[in-house]
């Protein structure tokens, strides 16, 4: 079938996919990282004060 | 506009000249706690909706009577070429509060929206490649569209970079918030670039005054992928700016406790000599 062109269209959506993913991923780490150091951090200076 | 050296749970002041209700947003305590709750259920519906979308646009929607299969690109770059122009207004809109109002997260939103707009915008160039290889036998033509859509990539890209270029983040975010205004010209020169000059890149086919030029089982899906992967920008960008809210809490809290640390016995005794 001349019309069918799945090496393009796999390439596309695998691209997209996976740079969607790793943005996701990304952030989402990011943002546990920042939640649990800052309640460590806020649970410390409560304490302190 | 240190934004997080307030508590979380303190109202920042009031701006003179502020509207009421947009103002209540800008403190970082209130956004992260009105937005706690969004982030699982926008991140879980992005899931849902990209899932059933994929299998939709590869699976069961029909090839088109002239592109045939290759049609199933157009259903990951259409909507990454809206989420790049809607991004990129979002970001202008986001400019215009900044530099108007001084909203302090407005700033920090566009920081973050920006490589992520950045990203939408490559992959829109990159799966129009792919889709112009098979069907213009060419990967890239210098028409219009193509490269008012690489201006706009350059536009996202040099924000990126400038916000990120000073030493003083306020000086940084307002550099990128006049970029961010410029740049605003291209939006209509990109969607008009099809109408104003003969292009290679075919006309609107979904955005007309009239109905879409497309079937319904072509346009359908298309406009459940964009919703999908509208979805997971807005999650990712979400995420982000919780994230940059965070950690300017985390680093001022660090800051406190390191002037804490410096009154030291010895420092105590020097100032009462």
């Amino acid at each position: 079938m001349n019309t069918a062109h799945w090496w393009f269209i796999g390439l596309s959506w695998a691209l997209t996919l996976i740079i969607f993913g790793a943005l996701a991923v990304a952030a989402l780490l990011r943002h546990r990282n920042a939640k649990r150091q800052l309640a460590r951090l806020e649970t410390r200076a409560r304490g302190k004060s | 506009m240190a934004i997080v050296d307030n508590a979380p749970t303190q109202d920042a002041p009031r701006q003179p000249g502020a509207p009421t209700s947009l103002h209540r947003f800008a403190n970082p305590g209130r956004f992260l706690r009105l937005t706690d709750n969004w982030l699982p259920w926008l991140a879980g519906a992005a899931l849902l909706v990209l899932g059933s979308g994929v299998a939709w646009a590869l699976v069961f929607a029909p090839p088109d009577w002239q592109q045939g299969e290759t049609v199933r690109i157009m259903f990951v770059h259409v909507p990454m070429a809206w989420l790049a122009m809607g991004g990129y207004l979002g970001l202008a809109i986001l400019s215009l509060m900044s530099l108007i109002w001084r909203h302090p997260l407005a700033d920090l939103t566009a920081r973050e929206l920006a490589p992520v707009g950045a990203a939408v915008t490559a992959l829109c160039l990159i799966t129009g490649s792919l889709w112009g290889r098979p069907m213009w036998g060419t990967y890239w033509v210098w028409d219009a569209r193509l490269t008012s859509v690489l201006v706009l990539f350059f536009l996202w890209l040099g924000h990126v970079a400038l916000v990120r270029a000073f030493d003083d983040p306020e000086r940084g975010a307002r550099m990128g918030a006049i970029l961010a205004l410029v740049g605003v010209v291209n939006l209509p020169i990109v969607k008009f670039s099809v109408d104003w000059w003969n292009t290679l890149h075919q006309p609107a086919s979904v955005t007309r005054l009239d109905a879409p030029a497309m079937h319904v089982d072509i346009l359908y899906p298309l406009l459940w992928c964009t919703l999908g992967f509208s979805l997971a920008f807005a999650a990712v960008v979400l995420a982000a700016t919780r994230a940059a809210v965070m950690e300017r809490r985390v680093r001022a809290l660090q800051m406190a406790a390191a002037r804490r640390a410096d009154v030291t016995p010895a420092t105590l005794r020097g100032a009462r000599a």
